[in-house]
């Protein structure tokens, strides 16, 4: 079971990182779930087991920082829009959305009733793409490789329609402080009817198989409950917070683009454990569906850009400090931008929210068994690059 | 396990559900026997109209990693100064910014999607090689010699992908291949459109 | 005798069907390791037909049938790391032994009434002793391998598989019961003169398929080899030609194995009298094989609290229900009679 030896550098070593007492008795083994594990993602977590009872977890991130937000400082406006969309590239338009929105109250343009209505459609399909990709790792790690093969599967029909809108299958940079760049084309539409409509069918078999699977059930009710006062005081976002029953939305209570004309619902669950933050993602694959159905009919005929005709190589800016978010697939994500009246920011903070979502984890890991461990990490959907940008 | 009547007819039902989707069609494409066709509009390698270029730097300065640079070439009635866009494909993104940006409509972007060489310097593509077909510009694709013989062997198909019903069908084009092989700039071998 | 009539004896056996033909080719090695490799293809393809994708494709002839015999030259030339703090003759037999110890329990199963390796009366009891020494060889493993994630898997493997030997044994005494005998031989005649024995006891059965999927590692199963938390558990230190000895023994030959016991155990072993018997036999394992492919695609893994609630608290007393229902039957009159 390893040597004394080992024991005490491996404390040792724990205590430098994390500069915590790392008091270890006779019983207890420590055991690193690291960043080469078939089970995690770009994260590592320093597990003391008691046996199979896990009693103290130390997260570790970090693996990933790509100096981000310093980069943003060196580039003009402009240049900024594909940078914010690459630290998430499961759904990056929602994130690419946050920033457009601040840098349009920075500069003041409005945006016309078309483009908003083209920019929910790609965020829709997006946020589509990111549950699936979600369901599939979340299966991989419960061990359904079928859940894996279906998800990754129709998410290329997806893919596809993103490519027919807006030329690039994943990391699309489709969306200008003004509009969007490119119109909707012909053939969008009835492709787009026809791959919702197979994969609302498709849908109701994932449900059969997986969420009403006794097994999967018996995995994830009632493990890792978060009740909803410690939800809001460790600050979490997204599903994990409609998890436990807080019906909060960016979409619906400071909405953007088209959000407040079409109909949807916000699901919710009151559980608040790890089956009801998977079910609030199934439920929100389902009402996404919806929204891009009415946007389709609803397409107002009009300009996609303001001001329209040529693209001008620089935006107007006012010096600030301005705040805006928008609602991507992990949570809310926020960005702080500070400008001095020069064409490149002074500072631009990008609050993601798996970094929100990070002290869940160790709150929840502790008092679980070992074998919760996937059930309990994987529902709260870190998101590694996101967070450590 | 709560009530086992319930647990064991979810049970079964999980099971009828993977039967039946034995029957559904495959997703998967016998790559490199099947390739998609890429249709237009999407964003991969640019080509540059040398008689539209007036050499403004408006793409240089809009690219976000910087992969455009302006190199000197012989002056033209519409580009006094000779000043030509040099692409860097190490670093390009394939946003598509210099291609909106333009006001002359002088870059577009292709459909080539897979370049690939031995040396970093072969991926810097000056305006030459940016401008090589002049009629058609969604036709160019460069490969390796194995390639070549092996697309011969397998009798490469293309196919587009159309999502009916219960999954997605592939229906294969007319033509077998549409592209024969030219020798081309720089000693890279190309296709062209027939 | 002396070496001249010894190997004259040989080749006389091998020729005409004795035991060491039936050890070495039919149903004994050579036949096992084929269907061994075949198990390994089938299972992939069926596992891709469900997922909407293509199995193997290009190993080999149409539809990738050389893919095992792929599989294991890869195994077959990678390097053998043995690592410097474990105890290295033990190390190096623990594969060895498992391999072997697969295989013991096909000595007392009959593919028909003229093939069974080793005739005794009391072959039922046989295959069971023969098999429980497999937990104990997972235990070993994990230890000898000196390392925590080995350990975990080994320990749990250890809990998982003497669980279910128990119930394996429970639930195949009403059929020694029923056929007044131990010997696999008289269980089958017994079912020749009534129905099969599925019919008379439909828990046993049930209850005996859940344990067969225990005791091979399949999902929803596989906790001994739960990748996504211990990374591949109790043989993680184990690579090349041991990995692929682990593997195909513990994975395919003992579900083959069970396969073969369940299918003359309940449904009727060589019955139709008519055509070859050991065909019949091998059918209805392939049959049973199928469906437990199938469910390793339907179905995700369980944890082991919940798993040995179950073996523990529902499925015991399920297999007392089945003992006390065949015993009334036989006090009705209603089962085969005496033998």
């Amino acid at each position: 079971m390893g040597s004394s030896i080992n024991k005490k550098e491996l404390v040792k070593k724990i205590e430098q990182l994390t500069e915590a007492e790392a008091i270890v008795t006779e019983n207890e083994m420590i055991v690193s779930i690291g960043p080469q594990h078939s089970g995690a993602g770009h994260f590592r977590i320093i597990l003391k087991l008691d046996g199979d009872i896990i009693v103290d977890a130390i997260p570790d991130p970090g693996f990933v920082h790509r100096s981000y937000e310093k980069l943003a400082e060196n580039m003009t406006y402009i240049h900024n829009v594909p940078l914010a969309e690459k630290p998430n590239h499961a759904d990056p338009a929602n994130l690419v959305m946050g920033y457009v929105r601040t840098v349009e109250e920075l500069s003041g343009i409005e945006v016309p009733e078309r483009a908003q209505y083209i920019r929910t459609i790609v965020c829709e399909i997006n946020r589509i793409m990111s549950h699936l990709y979600f369901f599939g790792i979340f299966g991989i790690f419960l061990n359904h490789s079928t859940m894996f093969m279906w998800a990754t599967g129709d998410r290329d029909l997806f893919a596809d329609l993103n490519q027919m809108l807006t030329g690039a299958r994943i990391t699309q940079a489709f969306f200008l402080a003004g509009g969007v760049y490119r119109d909707v084309p012909q053939e969008f539409k009835e492709k787009a009817l026809k791959t919702l409509d197979y994969f609302e069918r498709h849908l109701d078999d994932y449900e059969k198989i997986f969420m009403e699977n006794p097994i999967l059930q018996e995995r994830t009710i009632g493990i890792g409950v978060l009740r909803p006062e410690d939800a809001i005081k460790l600050g979490v976002v997204g599903p994990v917070l409609r998890g436990s029953g807080i019906k909060h939305d960016v979409r619906k209570d400071d909405p953007y683009a088209a959000y407040d004309k079409i109909d949807f619902e916000i699901p919710s669950f009151k559980e608040g454990d790890s089956y009801s933050r998977v079910m609030v993602r199934f439920r929100e694959m389902q009402e996404s569906i919806k929204i891009i159905r009415q946007a389709l009919k609803d397409l107002p005929p009009g300009p996609i850009r303001n001001p329209e005709g040529r693209l001008v190589p620089r935006w107007p800016v006012k010096s600030g400090e301005y705040y805006s978010r928008a609602e991507a697939a992990r949570g809310e994500v926020g960005f702080y931008l500070v400008s001095d009246g020069t064409e490149k920011p002074y500072r631009l903070k990008m609050a993601s929210p798996s970094f929100r979502n990070l002290p869940a984890i160790p709150f929840l890991l502790r008092g679980a068994t070992l074998a919760d461990l996937p059930a309990i990490y994987m529902s709260i959907d870190y998101w590694g690059p996101e967070a450590d940008r | 396990m709560g009530n086992p009547i319930k647990t064991l007819s979810s049970a079964f039902e999980s099971i009828y559900i993977a039967i039946k989707n034995m029957f559904y069609p495959r997703i998967t494409l016998k790559y490199p026997m099947q390739r998609m066709t890429i249709p237009e509009g999407y964003r991969g390698q640019h080509y540059l109209y040398m008689d539209r270029c007036t050499g403004c730097s408006i793409c240089a300065i809009v690219c976000p990693p910087r992969a455009i640079t302006m190199v000197r070439r012989e002056p033209t009635p519409k580009n006094k100064g000779g000043k030509f866009p040099l692409v860097n494909y190490n670093y390009c993104i394939y946003c598509g910014f210099c291609v909106h940006y333009c006001p002359f409509d002088a870059i577009h972007e292709t459909n080539v999607h897979d370049l690939a060489s031995y040396t970093r310097e072969a991926l810097i593509h000056p305006p030459e090689f940016l401008a090589r077909v002049k009629d058609d510009p969604s036709i160019l694709y460069t490969y390796t010699e194995e390639l070549k013989e092996s697309e011969n062997r397998w009798k490469a198909t293309y196919v587009d992908t159309v999502v009916e019903e219960k999954g997605v069908a592939y229906i294969t084009t007319k033509e077998k291949s549409p592209f024969k092989v030219t020798e081309g700039v720089m000693g890279l071998k190309s296709w062209e459109k027939k | 005798m002396d070496l001249l009539q010894l190997i004259k004896y040989v080749i006389n056996d091998l020729l005409t069907g004795g035991p060491i033909f039936q050890a070495i080719v039919f149903p004994g090695l050579v036949v096992t390791l084929l269907i061994a490799v075949i198990l390994v293809w089938l299972e992939r393809k069926i596992a891709a037909r469900v997922q909407m994708r293509i199995g193997p494709l290009h190993a080999g002839g149409p539809g990738g049938i050389l893919q095992p015999i792929a599989d294991f030259v890869k195994f077959a030339t990678k390097e053998l790391i043995i690592p410097e703090y474990v105890d290295k003759p033990m190390f190096v037999l623990m594969p060895i032994l498992a391999f072997i110890l697969g295989f013991l329990p096909l000595a007392f199963i009959p593919l028909s009434e003229r093939f069974v390796i080793v005739p005794s009366n009391l072959s039922m009891m046989l295959v069971i002793a023969t098999a429980i020494l497999f937990p104990i060889l997972l235990l070993l493993t994990g230890w000898f391998s000196n390392s925590k994630f080995a350990f975990i898997g080994g320990i749990r493997g250890a809990y998982q598989q003497i669980a279910y030997e128990l119930l394996i044994w429970f639930s195949i005494l009403p059929i020694a019961i029923l056929a007044h005998s131990f010997n696999l031989i008289d269980v089958v005649a017994a079912q020749a003169k009534s129905t099969w024995f599925i019919i008379y006891q439909p828990i046993g059965a049930f209850v005996f398929f859940i344990a067969m999927l225990a005791e091979t590692g399949r999902l929803p199963y596989d906790l001994p080899e739960a990748e996504q938390e211990i990374a591949a558990g109790w043989y993680v230190e184990y690579t090349g030609t041991f990995f692929a000895l682990f593997m195909a023994s513990e994975l395919y030959v003992k579900l083959y194995i069970l396969s073969l016991f369940y299918s003359i155990l309940y449904l009727g072993g060589w019955l139709p009298g008519f055509g070859s018997p050991e065909l019949w036999t091998l059918f209805k394992a392939m049959i049973i094989m199928f469906i437990v492919f199938l469910l390793r695609a339907a179905f995700p893994r369980t944890k082991i609290r919940n798993f040995l609630e179950l073996a523990w608290t529902k499925l015991l007393p399920l297999t007392i229900i089945n003992l006390l229902i065949t015993l009334i039957i036989i006090w009705l009159g209603l089962g085969p009679g005496g033998v």
